[in-house]
């Protein structure tokens, strides 16, 4: 892997809705955050705890009130190094949870097509784009001629993908990217967002609540309350700070508070265990298995 | 009060087209509380379709509190008895107060104001969203607005209620809300509940079990006895273990011998602390 070199920071970032208005209302305060390359990180926290306002300002859809979001990535400023709304939103690709949302053409092939075009790619370059998104995601070629609206959910959500990775970003945002299937395809979606990762080094943004795909994917994991960050940490470091997240109500991986009530009663963990597997493998350490 | 015969459902009835589903025999009693687990495309979402007649079976049968779903004139008495929620409240959510939302189902029934207004409140009461009501729905949490669902399907006074992924797109706190609603629906209104999910801790909190995998029902039974045998069940359909029950599974695999009481009280944390803290003492 190439060296790590931050791709988006947020230093000090605030913003408030309809500023001025009667119905301002107030999302972040105050939000440091580094995105670097080829890194995965996971948003968690409650609905109105700031996380979709925040993939919104990485997404330039909304310009920060007070405080500084800074690409550094190639081609997206203009020559006086201010960055082109229009580049921010092709390099950093957003796809929804619900992929039914974003997918509107009448065949998987135009659907993926869509952005490339738009970007001013002839069609030679499109086909090229188009299978190579495709592929990417493990679709197959017979079903870029059918009509999204025949897919399985899980499919149609590769599509959704496809058409973002269409348009080569160097950071993906997925809001919610298992909602909806099942572990197996929870497992091969995982699978497939880590290929994504090593294949094009691409940085990963996901906003999730479910805390085991978090713990087993993240490099990192930002906890969002309130509109501020107020835990953050490689995955063990945040899911051993039980009381935190607590106090936010964040939720708790149950391998982590199992460990720290059994340390309690003298039994001795090397590290906060994140799955069950994990959890048995330490427990079991202590008489020497 | 739910019963499937030889129940066998294909989409298309041209030859060789296979079957959603095929050859279900399945009961569910009044007042219970049943899960259907299973992959994606394993036939879960036609089944609850079977169950208020926006399907009806190719062959075999399905009888709703003795009443045929292939009888054209019991499809309207069926759907009145049959309420039906889905994974995205968004699609199922109609007015922009949250009384109105719930009032539109019994005023396309035709019932009088009174009545209407009882049933608002009754609905709005029984989900917990009784100091909203007069708020906007686009305003409610994602948990909230899945309550609203449910209460507009309440408001129907159903006899079954049918939840297809209900807390799929919700973080830990909805998820915990909707599971305990879904109890008290069953234990304090005294419906019969059909829950679709993905979930296995909220299956175990069932009364019946249904695996289900291609279209077959593999298994039907109290959910512990589905994944407890080292979870061999679970792995055999491309099913999660609960957590309590893989961690159980794991440690009796390297000489534990935790039994059935234990796996039945593995459901929280903190039994789960007291059951492993106790076998280590004896070990000791």
């Amino acid at each position: 892997m190439s060296v790590k070199k931050t791709l988006i920071s947020l230093k000090n970032v605030s913003f408030t809705y309809n500023r001025g208005l009667p119905t301002e209302c107030a999302a972040l305060f105050g939000v440091d955050l580094d995105i670097f390359s080829s890194e995965i990180i996971t948003l968690i926290g409650h609905t109105g705890s700031g996380k979709s306002t925040l993939v919104q300002l990485l997404n330039s859809q909304q310009t920060p009130d007070s405080g500084e979001i800074k690409w550094h990535i190639e081609g997206v400023c203009d020559a006086k190094g201010l960055p082109v709304r229009r580049r921010v939103c092709s390099a950093v690709g957003l796809v929804f949870q619900y992929p039914e949302d974003q997918v509107f053409e009448e065949t998987v092939y135009e659907d993926i097509a869509f952005g490339p075009r738009r970007l001013g790619k002839n069609s030679e370059e499109t086909e090229k784009a188009v299978f190579k998104a495709a592929e990417l995601m493990g679709l197959d070629k017979q079903i870029l001629y059918k009509p999204p609206f025949e897919l399985s959910g899980g499919t149609l959500r590769k599509v959704a993908i496809a058409g973002v990775l269409a348009m080569e970003p160097r950071v993906l945002v997925l809001d919610e990217p298992m909602a909806g299937l099942d572990p197996k395809s929870c497992d091969g979606f995982a699978k497939l967002l880590l290929g994504l990762r090593e294949c094009l080094d691409l940085s990963i943004v996901m906003v999730s609540h479910n805390l085991e795909y978090a713990a087993a994917l993240s490099d990192k994991i930002y906890c969002m309350s309130g509109g501020r960050i107020v835990l953050s940490g490689d995955p063990r470091e945040v899911f051993s700070n039980i009381d935190k997240l607590e106090e936010f109500q964040i939720g708790f991986l149950p391998s982590a508070v199992i460990a720290r009530d059994l340390s309690g009663r003298g039994i001795k963990f090397e590290k906060t265990p994140l799955t069950a597997e994990e959890l048995a493998t330490e427990i079991l350490k202590n008489y020497g298995k | 009060m739910i019963d499937f015969k030889n129940v066998y459902f294909r989409y298309s009835n041209e030859e060789g087209s296979p079957y959603a589903l095929s050859d279900i025999n399945l009961n569910i009693a009044e007042g219970q509380l049943a899960a259907v687990v299973g992959a994606n495309g394993s036939g879960k979402s036609t089944l609850a379709r079977l169950l208020n007649c926006l399907l009806a079976p190719s062959s075999g049968s399905v009888t709703i509190g003795g009443l045929d779903t292939s009888l054209e004139e019991n499809l309207w008495k069926i759907r009145r008895k049959v309420g039906f929620v889905f994974q995205n409240p968004e699609n199922q959510i109609v007015g922009t107060v949250v009384e109105n939302d719930v009032a539109f189902a019994p005023e396309n029934l035709g019932l009088a104001e009174a009545e209407i207004e009882e049933r608002v409140t009754y609905a709005l009461e029984a989900v917990g969203l009784a100091d909203r009501r007069e708020f906007m729905t686009a305003h409610l949490s994602g948990g909230q607005k899945q309550r609203l669902a449910i209460a507009g399907v309440l408001a129907m006074k159903p006899d079954i209620l049918v939840l297809d992924e209900p807390t799929a797109m919700l973080d830990a706190r909805g998820r915990d809300s909707i599971i305990k609603l879904i109890l008290k629906i069953k234990n304090e209104l005294k419906k019969t509940v059909v829950l679709i999910t993905h979930f296995m801790e909220n299956a175990l909190c069932c009364d019946k079990l249904v695996c289900l995998e291609g279209g077959f029902a593999r298994f039907a039974g109290p959910p512990h006895e589905f994944f407890m045998h080292g979870g061999e069940h679970a792995a055999k359909y491309s099913l999660r273990q609960p957590f309590g029950y893989e961690l159980i599974n794991r440690l009796n695999e390297k000489g534990f011998s935790f039994g059935a009481a234990d796996f039945m009280k593995a459901a929280g944390t903190s039994e789960l602390t007291e059951i492993i803290a106790k076998a280590l003492e004896n070990v000791r």
